[in-house]
């Protein structure tokens, strides 16, 4: 049994322009002890994906089924709910300033994380734990700092302090929502290497949402590259980063500083599109550099595409032939030269140019 | 924290002073002649100048202001025109009615304001949201005097008809003699003073609580598993009260220098009625005395306010 | 709306229609048109404002001056006022005048007074506001310590006071409001302002060597129309508040004045036997107040709906 099901999720809200689908047919697993991470641009639905799985998105209508070890989330009550939210399932979020209570001490907001799924603890007890969690994240002082206000402590500190708060009870699964988004480049590594360093200690699954797939570069399993709400790739770390198949994906990665993985390609251009009227067809033919007359009324599935271990591990939801994966500008020509053929027209094959 | 104390009470004494400075003017030099009304029409010349003489007012205007500001600094407020009463003891025999009005009107308004309110913004834009807005613009909307008028026609009057006599008009009987009837008197002067603030706290809760359940750390604290109810009080009213508080020093401070309107529908002799009696009288000692104590207390209640703000929010330092 | 916009006059209906690209101002009315409260609010408005227009004409199509005591047929013959009837639609008052003119005649002093002194407040409110906070140092010290001052006086015992200083007037009133209420549009403004003061574009237009009065009115003013406008529109129904609460003291316009506070202040003496002496002015202040507050609302929804709306995940 995988730790965490999603299964068809979709998720939209009602606002004032018209129907928002912010996450539309998700299905994707995480495996205890493994980490996924889910990247896409600002915008595609990361947030509200993980959110509506923890239950804390608020006006929406949701169809489809997240199980958690065995139970659906969306269908069981939210007292049933509640009792996984903080103890089973950890959560940390991008902004550690406003994600901490203003006006409260960071050791009262640990407490009462500790004392919400365990009101036998005593306040001491709790605290005492406080201070030894403030401590095994790694913040000096912590019998001092326990009593200090958020805004009192660095970025670095306050997400150590959110760390420690969403690990206090040991979750199965910690959901990091862009932790290190916020913090400054020399913090930002040393965060990642915290929560790499408790999810092994602990053993707990963790999903990593990033924008930067330099992020998960190191400590993902598996990767979900998202568009428009929608998945557009999954595959395993090493095939996302050596063999990818999506052009987007191709895209997100010669964004990236490594100088092995630049090539020509430039990053994408043009704006995510409106969730409320999505393109017709392939969601990001508008950007995409390899389009096709098919792209644009015919809307990808995702389907198993080569690559990976062989072991249909790799699926993504684009109109180029199956084995059209890797990196290099050979094999971006040979994408340009199918998508050509395809539709009978001059195809530069740089993002730089997508029409 | 002391300097902020010393500072801001400098702060708030050159406030009241310019007040006077205006108040003085207003009064001393405006074309009001009190000494003729005093009187009388029949009255001729020379009566008219012994009064003067009496009260003062055919000395130099710096020397008059002199006196004013001396007597104010010792507590001395004057005598009124009228009665030869000291007028700080009118206004301290006025004030336990003005209190008493402010106080209990504010119980029901808060804890109304603040409920609705935030019932309210939990569930935005539902049959009871809309309810809770339009009550709360409805008598946002409502002026004091009408309500007041309306009370009394149909709870006091109407009632009365048919022989029920719940709520009874005028007079004040002192909190001390009887606890009971003190509140009985009050109660119609409370929900009208009330329901009229009502609005504007529900308005006011409802805002800011909206605002705080878009923070993220109400995000924080529903994925902790904590009761909702919780999330509501604990995190989100404690991070959105502060305007609220705001308001309420604002609103009490200046209320407690006078309720005018609802004092002068119900008949009550709290300080707004004697300052209205006295601007028609031209009974300027008192004038002056009410306005000055309802400005020190308007100032006092800011220094509250800005107080409260550091005592409610630990990033805020006073200095 | 196909050709509102000359600029986009002849582009084909839908390219207009796309949420972005259209200007805040804009898109601000899109929304206001459908906000039905709002939109009826603003009915009412227009129908109390034909009221205030017509109040003359309907007066003498009925020939009842509103000054006109009819103590013959508007009093009983113990001198007790007269119920609505087919004659007298609204009742006749105190000393026998027809209370329906006298409501008629009532708005023109209430949208009067509620429109005179919100457009007063604002635009002295504005010009403080944006003095204080562009120019910063003493001057900003100076005025907002006059706006510290103005708010630390207790309004509405002042405005009686000075009432009965000067004598009531119809624009006494109005100048008390005014002064009691621009010290809360000049805070508004001046925050904005020195928000906007500090942002690129006005650095940038300064380096430009554009005039300190062109950046104010090409950069900020642009920037604090929008709340100031919401203000405004709130402003209106405190003025009309303020006014008859002035007159029901008996210190705002003078008394006889067909307005509608001092209706109500000569209900009082009445309201035991003739409550209809209280029940058609008052409903019609009501209704006003009423009606601007909900328009108010609407334009704040519409100008900033994040002031109306839920948070976001994300
Ligand atoms: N409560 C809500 N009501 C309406 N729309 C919402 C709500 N929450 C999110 N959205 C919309 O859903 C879309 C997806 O948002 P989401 O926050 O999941 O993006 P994201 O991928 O997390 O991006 P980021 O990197 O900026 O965090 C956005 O267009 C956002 O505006
Ligand atoms: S090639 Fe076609 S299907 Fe594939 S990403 Fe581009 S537009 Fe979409
Ligand atoms: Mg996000």
């Amino acid at each position: 049994m995988s730790l965490l099901e999603v299964e068809n999720l979709n998720v939209t809200f009602p606002t004032p322009d018209g129907m928002l689908h912010a996450v539309r047919d998700v299905s994707f697993t995480v495996q205890s002890g493994q980490t996924l991470g889910i990247v896409g641009e600002s915008g595609s639905g990361k947030s509200v994906l993980m959110q509506t799985v923890m239950g804390l998105t608020h006006g929406a209508r949701i169809t489809g089924q997240a199980y958690f070890e065995g139970q659906d989330l969306l269908t069981m009550t939210e007292a049933e709910r509640r009792g996984i939210r903080g103890a089973r399932i950890g959560m940390i979020f991008q902004d550690p300033l406003t994600s901490l209570h203003p006006h409260y001490r960071v050791g009262w907001q640990i407490v009462e994380m500790i004392r919400a799924h365990g009101r036998q603890t005593s306040k001491r007890a709790a605290r005492a734990r406080a201070i030894e969690l403030l401590d095994h994240v790694g913040i000096p002082q912590p019998d001092q700092r326990v009593d200090a206000f958020p805004h009192e402590l660095s970025g670095g500190m306050r997400q150590r302090v959110m760390i420690a708060m969403a690990m206090a009870l040991e979750p199965a699964l910690l959901i990091a929502d862009e932790p290190t988004t916020a913090l400054d480049v020399t913090v930002q590594a040393q965060i990642l290497e915290l929560v790499k360093w408790l999810k092994d200690e602990i053993g707990s699954a963790v999903v990593m949402i990033t924008h930067d797939l330099g992020v998960v570069a190191e400590m993902a399993d598996t990767i979900m590259v998202m568009y428009a709400g929608g998945p557009v790739e999954w595959a395993q770390r090493r095939t996302i980063y050596y063999a990818p198949h999506h052009p987007y994906t191709r895209g997100l990665l010669s964004s990236l500083p490594a100088g092995e993985r630049r090539s020509r390609l430039d990053s994408i251009t043009g704006q995510p599109p409106s969730l409320i009227t999505l393109p017709s067809g392939c969601p990001f033919h508008p950007r995409c550099p390899f389009v096709m007359d098919r792209c644009i009324t015919e809307r990808p599935p995702l389907r198993q595409v080569a690559g990976g271990n062989g072991d249909g591990s790799h699926r993504s939801a684009c109109w180029l032939p199956i084995d059209a994966v890797g990196l290099g500008e050979h094999v971006d020509e040979q994408r340009a030269a199918y998508a050509h053929d395809a539709r009978g027209a001059t195809v530069h094959g740089r993002f730089g140019d997508a029409p | 924290m002391l300097r902020f104390v010393i500072r801001r009470t400098l702060y708030g004494v050159l406030v009241i002073w310019v007040i006077s400075v205006v108040v003085f003017v207003l009064f001393f030099v405006a074309p009001r002649n009190v000494a003729r009304k005093l009187a009388g029409r029949q009255a001729d010349m020379s009566a008219v100048e012994a009064i003067r003489e009496d009260l003062g007012l055919n000395r130099p205007l710096l020397e008059q202001y002199g006196d004013f500001l001396w007597g104010l600094l010792q507590g001395d407020l004057g005598y009124s025109y009228y009665s030869d009463e000291p007028v700080t003891d009118k206004i301290l025999d006025a004030l336990p009615i003005s209190v008493s009005l402010a106080a209990g009107a504010a119980v029901i308004w808060v804890v109304l304001g603040v409920s609705i309110g935030v019932l309210s913004a939990l569930r935005p834009r539902t049959i009871a949201d809309r309810a809770a807005t339009t009550f709360a613009l409805f008598f946002y909307s409502m002026p004091t005097f009408l309500l007041g008028l309306l009370l009394l026609y149909f709870l006091f009057y109407q009632l009365h008809l048919v022989g029920i006599d719940w709520f009874p008009a005028a007079t004040y009987v002192p909190l001390t003699e009887d606890v009971g009837q003190w509140a009985r008197h009050l109660i119609l002067p409370w929900i009208t003073l009330a329901l009229v603030l009502t609005g504007t706290y529900i308005r006011l809760t409802r805002g800011s609580m909206l605002d705080a359940l878009g923070e993220d750390y109400i995000r924080t604290a529903r994925s902790k598993g904590i009761t909702e109810s919780r999330v509501t009080v604990r995190h989100a009213l404690r991070g959105g009260i502060t305007p609220v508080v705001t308001q309420f020093g604002i609103d009490f401070g200046t209320l407690v220098g006078g309720v005018l309107i609802t004092e002068q529908v119900f008949g009550l002799q709290g300080l707004g009625y004697i300052a209205v009696t006295s601007v028609v009288q031209g009974d300027l000692p008192v004038v002056i005395g009410v306005v000055m104590v309802a400005s020190a207390f308007t100032v006092v209640a800011s220094i509250v306010v800005d107080f409260s703000y550091a005592v409610l929010d630990p990033r805020v330092r006073l200095t | 709306m196909a050709t509102a916009d000359p600029e986009r006059a002849g582009e084909p209906e839908q390219e207009q229609d796309v949420v972005k690209g259209r200007s805040p101002w804009r898109l601000g009315w899109e929304r206001l048109r459908h906000d039905h409260v709002a939109m009826a609010a603003a009915v009412v408005i227009v129908l109390i404002g034909l009221a205030a227009l017509l109040a003359g004409v309907v007066s003498d199509l009925i020939s009842h001056p509103p000054d006109t005591q009819y103590r013959e047929i508007g009093l009983s013959p113990a001198g007790v006022p007269q119920p609505p009837d087919s004659t007298f639609w609204f009742g006749t008052d105190g000393v026998g005048r027809d209370v329906f003119v006298r409501v008629l005649y009532g708005t023109r002093i209430s949208l009067l007074v509620g429109i005179a002194s919100s457009f007063g407040a604002v635009v002295l409110g504005t010009v403080i506001g944006m003095l204080a906070g562009f120019y910063g140092g003493a001057v900003d010290t100076l005025l907002a310590r006059a706006l510290d001052v103005i708010l630390s006086m207790p309004f509405l015992l002042f405005g009686v006071a000075l009432a009965a200083v000067l004598g009531p007037s119809l624009w006494l009133v109005v100048g008390v409001i005014v002064f009691f209420t621009l010290a809360a549009v000049g805070r508004i403004v001046r925050g904005q302002t020195l928000s906007i003061r500090e942002r690129e574009y006005v650095e940038a237009a300064r380096s430009l060597g554009a005039s300190n009065r062109r950046i104010m009115f090409t950069e900020i003013l642009p920037n604090v129309l929008a709340p100031v406008l919401v203000y405004a529109s709130l402003l209106v129904p405190i003025a009309i508040i303020f006014s008859a609460s002035l007159s029901f003291l008996g210190l705002g316009v003078p008394p006889g004045t067909p307005a509608w506070g001092v209706m109500l202040r000569e209900a009082i003496d009445y309201y035991t036997v003739a409550p209809w002496l209280f029940a058609f002015p008052g409903g019609a202040l009501l209704l006003t107040t009423l009606a601007f507050n909900l328009l108010g609302d609407g334009v704040r929804d519409a100008l900033d709906p994040k002031a109306s709306r839920l948070g976001r995940a994300g």
